[in-house]
């Protein structure tokens, strides 16, 4: 039984950060033998005082004569034992209450917690201060009082994991399997803390620095012992500064600064929480403008010439999202692409609101009424996103800003693009509500997004999106994760926009279906048939599209296997499907273009004529 | 309306932590000085005092005990310990030879003179500072002004300020450093604090910094930050009216924590300024084992940074809406 309670825990987390712990551990390996070496060095004051620094006296001496250097030596070992020693205890004492606090919850989690919050209200320096001044002057004295004062932070921060950690499946698991508390809590629960306990000792480390510099600097040091504050008390009281001898402050300056910066960035490193290192993230709205093609002249509304998205991946080959893309929209189409997750339609709404995240590359060319979207500034963009096309992003998730008022949300995009005052725009917002069918405008426009239900959210989303008066609305999976009867109310809501252009990425068939128009089949990045609707759902022509059909009732649509990654000049030069296609042939080595079979499109070599 | 009543009880539990705190801290002081080996007396009055005292007879050391309370059962003279706080009576400085409440009150407007615009200002400024770096990182690359930013809080405070004492003491022209008080003018005044406000305001910016900047980032890849820029509103627009409502709540909260700690850190600088603060009166009252100030020093220091607590739970429940209606309590 032991056995397979440890083998349900070998899927954890553990080995993500192995290699910053090994870091962590053969640095505090280098500090002590460093240590051991740096305490052989005595300053015996037999020197003149106030001697600059030169070849003898590296660092110069001070007001007794005394090396600088050896003393700064000295002191590095006595502050940087303490600081560990302290911040040991108090990681020690954080992991404990925190353990405590989390595992055993009901009234020892609310008492340890109130302790906490009390602990990290209370000022620390003077807290220590005036408990140093009490228990008499000493450097261990300090280090122990810093242990006793500087674990609630940790406390709170191993409380949260724990508390999350608790409930989830391997723990659950473990537990019906009848382990008890003590092994739960050494076996699963405090390794899966190891990487946030290091790194919450890293900045006790820093803060006992901190502290015990501060507590030797007024004088609470002990005399016999120097540490990096004790040097800076004696320098400050020594007169250093009427005398010039800058080369006294600085060493203890420069190593308390330098060793709290370390610290930080190491646990930085460890819990990779505060500063991310230097990868582009893939931010929205931030990427360069597509590579400009040829002009062509057009007057469809919305007309897509060859939109390629691709982003680097790890191994810096482009990955390619969208390839070669051709979309013609005529006024007032409806039209529903659909596709599996991972076929590239997300992006290509985003492509056509130009809110790619920042590390996409992209090209080919996009025009709204004849314009050039590649050619227009930062401000036409806004107006265009503002007024011409009009996104509905997804319902279920945060698409609504949790702290501000739905009324605001909805108003937010007239005043800012129709040039109409706050007050007009927020009743016109209340009617725009009422015409999605809300009984009570007037109180849901004063209400919060965590007071409404996923349709309800999808609706004031939709209402949002019409509020500009564009003329393309662009939808994103409007369908998902509502019940039948939402999905109708949405479908209803679209079809019912006549002079408009639809143009809806979903998973859910039946929501195409009930929007009439066209069909666009989206497979890895290509589109693979066209279809009016009525026709499609009859006869589907693309073997994908068979399959999709097949498939309806499976949320998600994933059929089977995995969709073909699409490397910029490796293999993909076929077609994408052929791998899992039950009729491929030897053609479909070749990549198929679009044939036209009745009024249907369809990328597959069946239907060469 | 219920909304404004869960906030009230919102509030109301935050108090009552705090009233807890400051009980605790008024216990810790009682324990030092009562249940510490030796003779209250002597913490109360100082060796030198108390030996002066001792010296001359031991009856009045007696009646002087009698006087104080020190012959009852500990528990009462916990309850008049605490009946005494809450009336001012905060004991006998014998170092200064005044009542303590006095010489703190004197100390703490310093304190307040330099911690109040020091607050207000960083937190202002790197803020703000730290929501466009969070904001620009979505373009930019480079981390530089993150690790410059976290140099900068790497240095202690006063540390900055033995630095800049270093290189300005040649400028004699200005009086950098000293004792502010009753008696010079108002050039000396604001020459003095100069210095030790611009090291305190650099220190706790950066701080302030790197949590708005990291907090920001972290919320770059929330959905409504989408749906804004869909919305075809400008940069300012999206920060300023989308990101920060969200941002602001939390980052109040870790502000206000952090205050403990830049009133540490002031003290240090004061002492460094030679700043007639709080940090300047524990200093001396460390070297002078002035019992009764010291303790006193805790019990204010601590009542500040609780007030300055109380006032951010005020403009966090005023700000998020969800502390009105009751859902995020914790």
């Amino acid at each position: 039984m032991p056995c397979s309670i440890r083998a349900s825990a070998r899927g954890l987390p553990l080995s993500k950060g192995r290699q910053s712990t090994q870091c962590f551990w053969s640095a505090t390996a280098v500090t002590c033998l460093g240590a051991v070496l740096l305490w052989q060095i005595d300053p015996a004051p037999v020197n003149d005082p106030y001697l600059a620094p030169s070849v003898t006296h590296l660092l110069g001496t001070d007001n007794s004569g005394r090396d600088v250097l050896a003393l700064t030596a000295r002191a590095t070992v006595i502050s940087l034992t303490v600081g560990l020693g302290a911040a040991l205890g108090a990681t020690l004492i954080g992991a404990l209450v925190g353990c405590l606090a989390g595992y055993r919850r009901g009234v020892i989690d609310t008492l340890l917690m109130r302790l906490t919050d009390v602990f990290l209200l209370v000022p620390t320096l003077p807290l220590v201060l005036v408990l140093a001044a009490y228990l008499g002057p000493g450097v261990f004295n300090a280090g122990i009082l810093i242990g006793l004062t500087a674990w609630p932070s940790t406390a709170r921060v191993i409380r949260a994991r724990v508390l999350s950690l608790r409930d989830s499946p391997f723990i659950v698991n473990a537990r019906s399997m009848g382990a008890g508390s003590s092994y739960l809590i050494l076996r699963h629960i405090l390794p899966n803390c190891g990487e946030l306990l290091l790194a919450k000792a890293s900045l006790a480390v820093a803060a006992a620095l901190l502290s015990e510099a501060g507590i030797s600097f007024l004088g609470l040091g002990d005399p016999v012992r120097p540490t990096w504050g004790n040097m800076l008390h004696d320098a400050l009281s020594g007169a250093a500064l009427i005398n010039g001898a800058w080369w006294w402050f600085m060493p203890p300056l420069a190593c308390i600064s330098s060793a709290v910066m370390v610290f930080h960035l190491v646990a930085s490193a460890l819990g990779r929480t505060r500063f991310p290192a230097g990868i582009a993230r893939r931010a929205i709205g931030a990427h360069e403008p597509p590579r400009c093609d040829p002009p062509h002249s057009s007057t469809q509304q919305l007309e897509v010439r060859g939109l390629t998205i691709g982003f680097d991946d790890a191994t810096r080959t482009e990955k390619i999202a969208v390839d070669a893309l051709d979309l013609t929209v005529s006024h007032g189409d409806k039209i529903a692409i659909i596709g599996a997750t991972g076929s590239g339609k997300s992006l290509l709404l985003l492509g056509l609101l130009g809110l790619l995240p920042g590390d996409a590359h992209v090209g080919g060319q996009i025009r709204v009424e004849g314009h050039n979207l590649n050619t227009l500034s930062p401000c036409q963009w806004r107006r265009y996103r503002g007024t011409t096309a009009g996104y509905i992003p997804q319902g279920i998730g945060d698409a609504l800003n949790p702290l501000l008022p739905i009324g605001r949300q909805v108003a937010e995009r007239m005043w800012v693009h129709l040039g109409i005052s706050r007050r007009t725009a927020l009743a016109t917002a209340t009617d725009q509500l009422s015409a999605m069918g809300f009984p009570d405008p007037a109180r849901l426009a004063r209400s919060y997004p965590h007071q409404l239900s996923g349709g309800m959210k999808q609706r004031v989303l939709i209402a949002m999106a019409l509020a500009g008066q564009p003329t393309i609305v662009l939808a994103d999976e409007p369908t998902k994760g509502l019940d039948p009867a939402a999905v109708g109310k949405i479908g209803r809501l679209l079809t019912a926009l006549d002079q408009k252009t639809v143009l809806a990425v979903t998973h859910d068939l039946g929501f195409a279906q009930i929007l009439g128009g066209r069909v666009v089949v989206m497979h890895a990045g290509r589109v693979v048939e066209q279809a009016p609707a009525d026709l499609f759902f009859k006869a589907p022509l693309h073997p994908y599209a068979c399959a999709l059909l097949a498939a309806q009732p499976s949320r998600g649509m994933q059929i089977s296997g995995t969709i073909p990654e699409n490397r910029k000049g490796t293999t993909e030069n076929g077609c994408s499907y052929r791998h899992r296609c039950p009729l491929r042939v030897d053609a479909c080595r070749q990549r198929p273009p679009l044939f036209l079979y009745g009024r249907q499109r369809v990328r597959c070599w069946r239907y060469a004529t | 309306m219920t909304g404004t009543r869960v906030m009230v009880l919102f509030l109301w539990r935050k108090m009552g932590l705090y009233v807890l705190t400051l009980f605790l801290v008024c216990l810790l002081n009682f324990c030092l000085i009562h249940l510490m080996p030796g003779d209250p007396l002597v913490h109360l009055l100082g060796e030198e005092g108390y030996s002066r005292l001792d010296s001359r007879n031991s009856q009045s050391i007696n009646a002087l005990r009698a006087q104080l309370g020190l012959d009852r059962s500990k528990a009462e003279q916990f309850v008049n310990y605490i009946q005494k706080v809450v009336t001012g009576d905060w004991g006998w400085s014998h170092h200064y030879g005044q009542p303590v409440v006095q010489v703190i009150g004197r100390h703490l407007l310093w304190t307040l003179i330099l911690l109040g615009p020091a607050l207000a200002t960083s937190i202002l400024g790197g803020g703000w500072l730290g929501a466009w770096a969070g904001w620009r990182s979505r373009r930019m690359v480079g981390q530089w002004p993150a690790y410059v930013v976290l140099g900068l809080y790497a240095i202690p405070a006063y540390c900055m300020g033995l630095g800049v004492l270093m290189a300005t003491s040649r400028w004699h022209w200005m009086p950098w450093a000293g004792p502010a008080g009753s008696g010079i003018g108002i050039w000396n005044h604001s020459a003095r604090l100069a210095l030790p406000l611009s090291v305190i305001i650099l220190q706790g910016a950066a701080y302030k910094f790197m949590i708005m900047r990291n907090a920001v980032r972290e919320e770059l890849d929330a959905a409504y930050v989408l749906t804004a820029l869909s919305k075809g509103l400008s940069d300012r627009q999206v920060l300023y009216g989308h990101i920060l409502r969200n941002v602001l709540p939390p980052f109040i909260a870790v502000t206000a924590l952090n205050i403990g700690f830049m009133v540490g850190g002031t003290l240090l600088v004061e002492v460094v300024f030679a700043w007639r603060g709080m940090g300047t009166l524990i200093h001396q009252a460390v070297i002078a084992r002035d019992y009764p100030v010291l303790s006193g020093t805790l019990t204010a220091l601590a009542t500040s940074v609780l007030v300055a607590n109380a006032a951010a739970d005020v403009i966090h429940a005023l700000l998020d809406p969800r502390v009105g209606q009751g859902v995020a309590l914790e």
